[in-house]
């Protein structure tokens, strides 16, 4: 499945005023949306860029018929579930998760991002014991608080991340029970929304179809004209797959030890 | 002109810089001109605005590379060569030669100062009389005084009406109640503008929800101080073994 994607930025003073507009576009009530993200990283380190390619002479010959193939890349994943406020106040929540990977966007300046996504509904079981026997270490969890509309092809969610205040990094695994929503503090201290405008593209990359959806979604973009400045970010700051980090003087001793 | 022997590159470049100035000052000055007499009504307040501000970044501009270039520009005069086609080009001639201002360029300055030393000391160039005393009682500085006020006054006033909505609201409780909480709602208004966070880059939020994590900011320094640590400790070693080894062989 494709993914068509535009951003754009709606300061809280101006959070109901557009969502009052949107009903108005959209001619429908805001459905509220709360998802649970928890993201995972692959427990491996990537390959270090050009390693599959053969250095040095005496071994390349040897190896020459040796199948080169590209470092694989490894990517972050989420587990989302979607969450209603009556889970909140119960502390725990038994609606189902959604395992979730979305590629890179693709590259090739169309004015809207494209990106390859897919979702698998995870029927049964501990999502994190699964996550974590595939190989996953548990990253962070955020949550996403927002509204959605649908106009014509287009899923309008209007959305703020949140996140649970205090120390991240010393977590191994995600949260047992919920906090409670009021606990929850934007990760943008300035309370800025983010409107996201895509258009799901089912057929296997079809690119008339996908044509055809980056038409709509610069209509919608031109529509909002003036309300929200809609745009297409920078292709990395989307990137899920994990980096190769080479500190390479960073293993040395201090010379004050070494001395 | 004066005899190309002596004209440096430096005088070039300034007379070049003062002419490139010029030409973009006539343009805009042409420009404003033609949006005045074409638009039947006329063009509205903004692009006026924005036009004049153009204006005056060029005039400011020429007026920076003449007093940089000072020296050189007053050092150069006009004089024709003798094979300048004088007969042919005689208007032109007179022109480059000509001192004195056109009279309707010197009526301009005149009454350009005349409109100055209203408000303002204008030195050897207005006629004293006036200058400091006005009708209504402005003197130089005073002016001054008032537009280093009006600036800022006038960056609360529009940040008042563009971004606090609820502004009335808090005049009509300020004037209920005024005798015990007079200062509240300046309390309440005041600090929470000023400590208003700065909103994160779209870039962030974004790559915080597919990484799980704020983008780290690679340390450049640091690896640099790493790198300069561990060549001064091998140059440290080599030097270290050098040593040894001349000391070995003096024994």
């Amino acid at each position: 499945m494709h993914e068509l994607l535009l951003f754009g930025l709606v300061p809280r003073a101006r959070h109901e005023q557009v969502l009052k507009i949107l009903a108005g576009v959209a001619a429908m009530q805001p459905q509220r949306v709360l998802e649970r993200h928890v993201v995972y990283k692959p427990q491996r380190e990537p390959d270090e860029p050009g390693s599959n390619i053969r250095r040095g002479a005496s071994q390349g010959i040897v190896q020459k018929q040796a199948k080169q193939t590209a470092a694989r890349d490894l990517y972050f994943t989420h587990m989302v579930q979607t969450l209603t406020e009556d889970d909140f106040k119960e502390q725990k929540s038994q609606a189902p998760w959604t395992h979730q990977f979305n590629d890179v966007p693709d590259t090739g300046d169309r004015g809207v991002t494209v990106r390859m996504v897919s979702g698998t509904d995870f029927v049964e079981g501990d999502p994190h014991a699964y996550m974590a026997a595939f190989g996953n270490n548990f990253v962070s969890e955020h949550y996403m608080d927002g509204h959605r509309y649908v106009h014509k092809n287009i899923l309008i969610l209007l959305h703020q991340v949140l996140t649970e205040p205090g120390p991240r990094s010393a977590e191994q695994s995600p949260k047992p029970s919920l906090p409670t929503f009021d606990s929850l503090t934007p990760l943008d201290p300035s309370g800025t929304y983010i409107l996201q405008a895509s258009i799901r593209v089912v057929d296997n990359g079809s690119p008339a179809l996908i044509d055809l959806g980056v038409e709509e979604l610069k209509a919608f973009k031109n529509l909002m004209k003036g309300c929200v400045e809609l745009d297409a970010p920078d292709r990395l700051v989307l990137d899920t797959r994990v980096k190769y980090q080479a500190r390479p003087f960073a293993n040395l001793q201090p010379p004050a030890a070494a001395a | 002109m004066q005899s190309a022997s002596s004209m440096t590159t430096d005088d070039l470049k300034a007379l070049d810089q003062a002419r490139n100035r010029m030409v973009a000052i006539v343009k805009s000055l042409e420009g404003i001109e033609g949006d005045l007499m074409r638009h039947e009504p006329l063009p509205n307040w903004p692009s006026l605005q924005k036009s004049s501000a153009l204006l005056l970044r060029n005039i400011t501009s020429l007026l920076n590379s003449t007093t940089t270039n000072n020296e050189a520009l007053q050092r150069m005069h006009s004089s024709p060569l003798a094979t300048f086609p004088g007969q042919s080009q005689s208007n032109l001639l007179h022109q480059l030669l000509r001192k004195k201002l056109e009279p309707n360029v010197e009526d301009w300055i005149s009454e350009g100062l005349g409109y100055a030393s209203k408000f303002c000391e204008m030195g050897e160039f207005g006629d004293g009389s006036a200058a400091g005393q006005t009708e209504d009682g402005l003197d130089e500085y005073s002016v001054s005084e008032l537009w280093e006020w009006a600036g800022p006054a006038e960056n609360d006033i529009a940040r008042q009406v563009f971004t606090a909505e609820d502004e009335d609201e808090e005049d009509d409780e300020d004037d209920e109640d005024e005798e015990d909480e007079e200062d509240e709602p300046m309390k309440d208004a005041a600090p929470a503008k000023d400590t208003e966070p700065p909103r994160l880059p779209l870039g962030t939020v974004l790559t915080y929800m597919s990484t799980g994590a704020v983008p780290k900011v690679v340390d450049r320094a640091q690896e640099e101080r790493d790198m300069q640590a561990a060549l001064k400790m091998r140059q440290a070693r080599t030097a270290q073994a050098e040593m040894d080894r001349r000391a070995g062989i003096t024994r």
